[in-house]
């Protein structure tokens, strides 16, 4: 395994962070990491980093615990902050080559690295800009390349896809797909379902500091296989629909969203008959109705009672 | 050592690329200052000419003695310093006083010379008015040299010349012109001296942001993840911000001695660790403001505070004195402590306690270090 986490624990005063984790990474894994906010994904990642003191059991990363060997664990570590963290008075080309001579690198090596991350990046053009010039997702494609450049066996994206544009957004994750087809190993954390489920080969689902559900997404979806998500298109919305709804038996969650209901409910044979009865008596119109397979939100929402927003 | 090396030089980098804060903070401010400082306050501090002090005299005795002190008036060195103005009695003399027309009063009691010749203690009074020590002093001391003239011809009475003649020797009372060129400061000499100290405390403006981004930003947290070892990263952000402070230093000394004239006095090397300390000294004060506050906008207030009152009790602003009882006050201020290393160098003042302020200088520094590299590594916890 390249990364072990054993019984893990940290605490902020009376504030249980980090409650007995248990996982392992292997090698060439794109791990996800989901949870809300405070779930205990960043202290976690702290943790790894050797940034945060463990209070409770230990980690070991390339065979080594992290504590006493901090710095030569992290030379192969890359970190992606969820914070943009690079120097808004350094060009880009400086940015990396900074952080490039942390990890050691010097002289042609140093150079040519600083190209190649910026080119993997889609920035080599702006090699001499200011990131201050530079839109959201160019300084988060900057965050990145700042830590690829030392070709880590570990890489940390910390919400790397937060608040940008789509183009922006669809760079970065093809950028993971390539690094993960080449071989590196990736914890990747994000709010976002579908780019867990698009690029994560396993995932650990985080909740108040615990683990509550691991595996990869067919296996958590298997978890709630007998559920469905049922989505109705509406016309003459009124807020009594959702209490209509969900008088229904068997019916977990409703979501009302403009005209769009969202229903998370058991699967049994007269469900969507009911949920339709229970739309026209509340004076509401059905336009369009479909079932939908399981989806890791879904999972997460049967998992936790939330959504991953909350 | 070469992660230090990139940390110093990427945080020089920043510094001057900061333009408004390096050029205009570190090097027009204080070299605008001192130009205009040093002339709109060059009076304050030039040394002219002393007019004749105007006196009230009433000699009473008429001995031997009061014949002297009548002749030592109207010596011409005596004329020089003293404008003698005859009175009739105490009180016309404490009425002029009174009024201010006179600065002091010399009463020669009539018997003066009688005392004098018995050889018993005799005195001379002399009244000055409140607050004109100075003028005091000079009356005092041209008094006395009429004492010691005095004694010597009661010695001669003593010895059987019934008629001595007073007759003093060549310089006894001289007014002699010296240069003070070098041995004070003008205006423009003060404030070079402390608006270089100032601008050197605001250097723990730097300090401050050095440690707040070490500790504070993301891209400190960073740069901690990289394999940086503890306290690297702040001996090189230190590094950097020491060698961009101390180089505007160097630029300020540099372009006010040759520009304005300032004199730096003849121990520049002495005058380069000075500053090189209090550089130091400054970005440590700022870290440690950050390490113990954890709030850079509130640690930035109370440095722009303190960089006020610290330059206001060294007399950065204008010369203050303390009355003797509170002069302490001065040595809770690092620039009072630096400012008076720097005179002390310039001027010739006492070495040791050149070395004092010194020793008091490092004291700090090294406080603020360990106080510094401790928050570092708090920072992990």
């Amino acid at each position: 395994m390249l990364v072990e986490m054993k019984n893990l624990v940290k605490r902020y005063g009376n504030n249980l962070a980090v409650d007995n984790v248990n996982l392992e990474i292997a090698e060439g894994e794109v791990f996800g990491l989901l949870g809300p906010n405070g779930a205990g994904k960043t202290t976690i990642i702290n943790m790894l980093l050797g940034l945060t003191k463990v209070d409770g059991g230990e980690i070991i990363i390339f065979g080594k615990r992290v504590n006493g060997n901090r710095e030569d664990v992290s030379k192969h570590i890359g970190i992606v902050p969820q914070e943009l963290a690079i120097y808004e008075d350094l060009t880009a080309a400086e940015n990396v080559a900074f952080f490039g001579r942390l990890y050691g690198l010097k002289g042609k090596l140093l150079q040519q690295r600083v190209a190649e991350a910026l080119a993997f990046t889609g920035l080599s053009d702006k090699r001499k800009e200011f990131p201050k010039k530079f839109s959201g997702g160019m300084k988060r494609r900057l965050n990145i390349a700042c830590a690829l450049m030392h070709r880590p066996r570990l890489i940390i994206m910390d919400e790397p896809t937060v608040g940008i544009d789509p183009q922006s957004r669809n760079h970065i994750l093809s950028s993971v797909e390539d690094l993960h087809q080449q071989g590196s190993t990736i914890i990747y954390t994000s709010h976002y379902m579908e780019e867990v489920e698009e690029l994560c080969t396993r995932i650990a689902i985080m909740d108040q500091g615990r683990v509550i559900a691991l595996g990869s997404k067919e296996e958590l979806k298997e978890l709630v296989s007998s559920e469905e998500r049922i989505v109705v298109e509406l016309a003459g919305v009124n807020y009594t629909v959702v209490d209509e709804v969900r008088k229904i038996s068997g019916v977990k969650d409703c979501i009302l969203t403009d005209s769009t209901l969202t229903v998370l409910a058991s699967k049994r044979p007269s469900l969507i008959s009911s949920i339709v009865d229970a739309i026209t008596s509340a004076g509401a119109e059905v336009i369009s109705l479909s079932a939908e397979k399981p989806t890791l939100e879904s999972v997460f929402l049967t998992l936790t009672g939330k959504t991953l927003r909350d | 050592m070469s992660r230090i090396i990139t940390i110093a030089r990427r945080t020089i980098v920043q510094n001057l690329r900061d333009t408004g804060n390096a050029l205009g903070q570190m090097l027009i401010f204080p070299i605008l200052l001192i130009f205009i400082l040093g002339n709109a306050l060059a009076p304050m501090y030039d040394v002219g000419n002393v007019d004749p002090t105007v006196v009230g005299y009433l000699n009473e005795d008429s001995g031997p003695m009061g014949r002297l002190a009548d002749e030592f008036m109207n010596m011409p060195e005596v004329k020089d310093l003293l404008d003698v103005r005859p009175v009739d009695s105490v009180t016309q003399g404490n009425n002029l006083l009174q009024d201010m027309d006179i600065t002091a009063l010399i009463h020669i009691p009539g018997d003066y010379s009688t005392k004098v010749i018995a050889g018993q203690e005799a005195e001379i009074v002399i009244t000055v008015l409140p607050g004109r020590t100075f003028r005091g002093a000079l009356v005092e001391t041209v008094m006395e040299s009429f004492i010691c003239g005095s004694n010597a011809t009661q010695a001669m009475l003593a010895m059987g010349n019934p008629q001595p003649e007073y007759r003093p020797a060549q310089g006894s009372i001289e007014d002699q012109p010296f240069s003070v060129s070098g041995l004070m400061p003008d205006a423009m000499d003060y404030y070079a001296v402390t608006m270089l100290v100032m601008i050197v405390m605001y250097g723990t403006m730097y300090g401050a942001y050095g440690m707040a981004a070490n500790n504070l930003y993301p891209v400190g947290r960073r740069v901690k993840a990289s394999p940086v070892r503890p306290g690297e990263q702040y001996i090189g952000t230190t590094i950097g911000n020491v060698a961009t402070i101390f180089v505007s230093s160097l630029v300020i000394i540099a372009f006010s001695h040759f520009a304005y004239g300032v004199n730096w006095g003849d121990n520049l090397f002495l005058i380069l660790l000075i500053t090189f300390l209090h550089v130091i000294l400054a970005v440590g004060l700022g870290s440690m403001a950050i390490a113990v506050m954890r709030d850079e906008k509130r640690a930035s207030v109370l440095i722009n505070l303190l960089v006020i009152a610290w330059t206001f009790l060294a007399g950065g602003y204008f010369k203050i004195t303390l009355p003797s009882a509170f002069s302490w006050i001065q040595y809770f201020s690092p620039s009072f402590l630096v400012q008076t290393a720097l005179f002390n160098t310039i001027y010739g003042g006492p070495f040791s306690q050149t070395l004092l302020m010194l020793a008091a200088m490092i004291g700090i520094i090294l406080l603020s270090g360990i106080i510094g590299i401790a928050a570092e590594r708090r920072s992990g916890q």
